[in-house]
């Protein structure tokens, strides 16, 4: 992994916080949501798209989009009288990443402890 | 046994027990490998309660760690809390323990435990594979 793009993922974790991170696993926690997410694969969709594939009302459905535009997971685009969603790729990947994140810590670390202890021996 | 939470790595370093224990405990070279961004800063207060403070500075950014030594068994075994932005500045402990490996070699084994990630984890069965697959596609 390039220092640039670890740099990314260490913006994302620091820039999404436990509190956050709590309000997307809250949001993903329910079958309804994770449903909608999927639906949102991979170009978004309108709202009354999302409600015909539900079998619970349009108000149900909205409550629960809402649910996942306030854990910033969607983001609501409105053109005339159409509301589309699409996902929000960025607390996704933060989520997802947080172990990894830290396993690549632990081992650029290690790798850098290496070569400095054999550079050590060098001298 | 590794559970969701949890981080273990092994490694092989190419130096005695007690020298790598010098580089986990004194701040000069702690410092020398202890950050992924430019310089990095260490105080540490080696003892059981001490305080240790990384201060890790580039790239436009200051991280501070922060932690308390929970053992010291030198220059076998360091226990010790870590708060960072990382850990959504909630405690988490990292355990390091050093085998010799022949003359001038150390088996290191690092345990992370206790992230954030662990109770996050346990909301609901089935979505941490969708996260993984949702965010896969997306980055």
């Amino acid at each position: 992994m390039t220092p640039a793009s670890f740099s990314s993922t260490l913006n994302q974790v620091v820039e999404y916080p436990a509190r956050q991170l709590d309000a997307v696993y809250a949001a993903i926690a329910h079958p309804v949501r994770r449903r909608v997410l999927d639906q949102l694969q991979p170009r978004g969709a309108t709202v009354t798209e999302l409600a015909a594939a539900h079998t619970m009302s349009l108000a149900a459905v909205s409550k629960h989009i809402r649910v996942l535009e306030d854990a910033g997971l969607v983001r609501r685009t409105i053109q005339g009288r159409e509301h589309h969603l699409a996902l929000e790729p960025v607390p996704l990947s933060a989520a997802a990443g947080w172990l990894d994140t830290y396993r690549r810590f632990w081992e650029e670390r290690l790798d850098l402890l290496d070569a400095k202890l054999r550079a050590r021996k060098r001298r | 046994m590794i559970d969701a939470g949890v981080i273990e790595i092994h490694r092989h370093l190419p130096a005695p027990i007690g020298e790598v224990f010098r580089w986990w405990t004194e701040p000069d070279l702690l410092c020398k490998w202890m950050t992924p961004i430019g310089n990095a800063e260490a105080d540490i207060d080696l003892r059981v309660g001490g305080a240790l403070r990384i201060v890790m500075k580039g790239d436009g950014r200051v991280i501070e760690h922060t932690g308390e030594y929970l053992e010291i068994d030198p220059p076998r075994r360091l226990v010790f809390t870590w708060v960072s932005p990382y850990t959504g500045n909630t405690q988490s402990v990292i355990t390091v323990e050093l085998h010799p490996a022949g003359e001038d070699a150390t088996d290191l084994h690092l345990v992370h435990s206790q992230l954030p990630h662990d109770a996050a984890r346990s909301h609901g069965e089935g979505w941490g594979a969708m996260l993984d697959r949702l965010s896969g596609r997306l980055t």
